[in-house]
């Protein structure tokens, strides 16, 4: 057989091997440069197109905010303040604070179009509900966005309740969510209600779907403790499978381990 | 070389960008300095996540050693088959590279014309290729006689300089047919080399996670063929297969987790027991399910794989038990326990006597598979930095890890020879994908390239 070395392809690779290493100092130094002078003109004027961005970004997102209002909000905090850099002459800040702020209305817009239909739901329930007079002000406290409201009978809200990581007894800042929900059940003796058990996106299906029955059921033996009629609390878990939180931050996770009140016919 | 030497130094670098930006007449920021400096290891690691997971590295092994085949372009012999010849090639350097067993050398590698060598011995300069590096040599075409198309596909030994017999014969198919005879003829070369079958024309199934849908599907394993099982336009999950190409799947179509069963063409509901109805693992006549019954709970129990009536009661425990899969001789069955505090792999008899616990280390072990080979159960594992990754446990409990440092990894499940295992794995920051390994985790391929949100596959055996 013959040789292995010397064919033309080993011949190639080592002339460019070769050539990279001998050019390598120039595209190191120049490399060097650039960074240097970018960083010098960055110091000398406002950062206007990162600006110019972010402003855009926020009009992408500002017809959707309502969808999106904590990001939202954020994003236009994070805006004025780097503005309010530039005023001051502080261009890194302000460039910094201008390239967060345009990422964070492109979070805001992108979570408002995931989850368009549902905050549209949301949106026009609260419309309803705010059209009606009697709100029980010690509802506003209790936590949660996605509780739903009884338009007909309801005095207050069902709200939705939270749990910590891998629990099935609930957050101790709930406590209030839980009796909001109690006086709720006893102010509408004849509505009954689903309660629909979630986990986050942690773990796999089947034991996630475990987990967010025995949630649910926990919900169920609370309120039957405190008196609630059982035959009007219904249970469902969907587990993992319906996120209320897309992220994997800890906020995320915690916004999505829950349950639900349904109010069912 | 002094002076390259020199201009390789950082401090070259420095005075270079120094005189720079001297010249412009501002001083040069710490910045500059980062952008040349090498980083100084990775970040720290989290401080103090709670140290309740799992604690075992990647096992430092020799590493597999790669057989090296090269694949000539498919010679197109008559009744112009351009398009097929592409596909021939194209299936033959993907499957082969996907098997774990080859490295397949690089066409622009081959210094010679190859499209000049024919198909026969008498044809072949072995020399070249040896020279090339390869061992095995991979030889095919495609000839047509109207609607109908024979494949030769013949492998050589390099070294050797002749045709090596493989356990494949070539057949007229269709121009659907093709890629099953690719396949089945890399099947046979993986049967050379390794002694046992491929894998190739074996069907998983998974799920598909979209906004507030989720749907089953089935494919090959190389992708080809995918078909939808699931109808409703909700929340389907967890499929599993049963005997004769049926699939499992839980669904909420009917507003809970109702257990349906897709077998001849069409989508039957088999348990629809209030609460949770899933995880169906079907062993020689016996079909043991995930369920709740209406009670607080999950338990493991035995139903009528035909009625899906209850037969029997496995467990009966005040915590969570899900996710039943049985030894390869139908008479244990390994499942997921949270009795113990966190979640767990257990096993117990096919009568749910004996059970007994099988993971003591880790707080969260979830979806078991028992290896076809009996000597392994696979399962998903927290580790102690709060990542998800593949262990397998043999049966006294020693643990191995397969996956690590690679985003999540999630419901691992054996091939039917036990020698690849598929799973879910997050890494690479485009969602939720399958891959695929070898069962000793040293190659790792990715099966779906494109999307995210895949979940729970599964690999009919």
């Amino acid at each position: 057989m013959g040789t292995m070395t010397g064919t033309p392809i080993f011949n190639t690779i080592r002339f460019i091997r070769e050539a990279r290493m001998r050019s390598n100092w120039l595209v190191r130094s120049l490399g060097v440069m650039i960074i240097a002078s970018i960083s010098l003109f960055g110091c000398k004027s406002a950062p206007q197109a990162e600006l110019d961005d972010a402003e855009s970004a926020l009009l992408a997102a500002a017809v959707k905010k309502d969808c999106a209002q904590e990001q939202y909000l954020a994003a236009e905090k994070l805006l004025a303040e780097a503005h309010q850099h530039v005023e001051d002459g502080d261009y890194d800040a302000a460039e910094r604070k201008a390239i967060a702020a345009q990422r964070l209305a492109n979070e805001a817009r992108e979570y408002a179009e995931a989850n368009w239909e549902d905050c549209q739901r949301r949106i026009a329930e609260a419309q309803r509900d705010a059209t009606e007079e009697d709100s029980v002000a010690d509802d506003e406290d209790a936590r949660g966005d996605s509780g739903r409201r009884d338009d007909e009978r309801g005095t207050g809200e069902l709200v939705t309740v939270y749990f910590p990581y891998n629990s099935s007894e609930i957050a101790d800042q709930s406590r209030e969510a839980m009796e909001a929900n109690i006086r709720w059940m006893r102010e509408n003796p004849d509505v009954r209600v689903r309660l629909e058990g979630h986990t986050d996106i942690r773990g796999t299906a089947e034991y996630n779907m475990a987990l967010g029955q025995r949630r649910a059921n926990f919900v169920r033996n609370y309120l039957a403790q405190r008196g609630i009629e059982r035959e009007r609390m219904q249970i469902l878990s969907y587990g993992q499978e319906l996120l209320v939180s897309q992220g994997v931050r800890e906020s995320d996770h915690a916004q999505n381990r829950r349950v639900e009140f349904v109010p069912v016919e | 070389m002094a002076y390259d030497r020199l201009m390789n130094t950082p401090w070259f670098h420095l005075i270079v960008a120094f005189v720079v930006t001297a010249v412009v007449g501002v001083m040069f920021s710490a910045t500059v300095v980062a952008q040349d400096e090498p980083q100084l290891g990775d970040p720290m690691p989290d401080e103090d996540v709670e140290q309740q997971g799992i604690e075992i590295d990647v096992r430092v092994g020799a590493r597999r050693s790669l057989i090296s085949l090269a694949v000539p372009d498919t010679i197109e012999q008559r009744g112009g088959v351009l398009e097929e010849a592409e596909k021939v090639e194209e299936i033959l350097r993907r499957n082969l590279e996907l098997s774990g067993y080859f490295r397949l050398l690089p066409e622009d590698s081959f210094f010679f014309d190859t499209d000049a060598e024919g198909m026969l011995v008498a044809d072949i300069d072995f020399s070249n290729w040896f020279n090339v590096g390869a061992q095995g040599l991979i030889k095919s075409s495609v000839a047509r006689d109207g609607d109908e198309f024979t494949l030769d596909l013949r492998l050589y030994g390099v070294e050797q300089g002749r045709q090596i017999s493989v356990d494949w014969e070539a057949e007229v198919v269709s121009r659907e047919g093709i890629r099953g005879q690719v396949n089945a003829f890399i099947n046979a070369v993986l049967k050379h080399y390794t002694g046992e079958e491929g894998i190739f024309g074996s069907r998983i199934a998974f799920s598909l996670r979209g906004d507030r849908v989720k749907h089953i599907y089935t494919m090959e394993i190389d992708g080809s063929n995918r078909q939808r099982i699931s109808q409703h336009s909700g929340i389907n999950l967890v499929p599993t297969f049963g005997p004769g190409g049926q699939v499992y799947f839980t669904s909420y179509r009917d507003g809970n987790p109702d257990l349906f069963v897709f077998r001849n063409g069409s989508v039957q509901k088999l348990s629809g027991q209030p609460g949770q109805n899933s995880g169906a693992a079907y062993c020689d006549g016996r079909l043991a399910l995930t369920m709740s019954r209406g009670t607080e709970n999950t338990d493991i129990y035995l139903i009528d794989p035909q009625s899906g009536s209850v037969q029997q009661r496995l467990t009966e425990h005040w915590a969570i038990d899900v996710s039943p899969s049985w030894s390869p001789d139908c008479r244990r069955i390994a499942f997921v326990s949270g009795r113990s505090g966190g979640a767990h792999i257990f096993t117990m008899n096919a009568d749910g006597s004996d059970q007994q616990r099988l993971t003591f280390q880790g707080s969260y072990n979830t979806t078991p598979d028992w290896s076809p080979r009996g000597d392994r159960i696979v399962f998903s594992g927290r580790d102690e930095h709060d990542k998800y990754d593949v262990f397998t446990v043999d049966l006294d409990g020693n643990i191995e890890r397969l996956t690590q440092d690679q985003g999540n990894n999630f419901e691992p499940h054996f091939s039917p020879d036990g020698r690849y295992i598929i799973f879910t794995s997050d890494r690479g920051g485009e969602g939720k994908r399958i891959w695929l390994m070898t069962r000793d985790g040293q190659i790792q391929k990715p099966l779906t390239t494109e999307g995210g949100g895949y979940e729970e596959p599964a690999w009919e055996r």
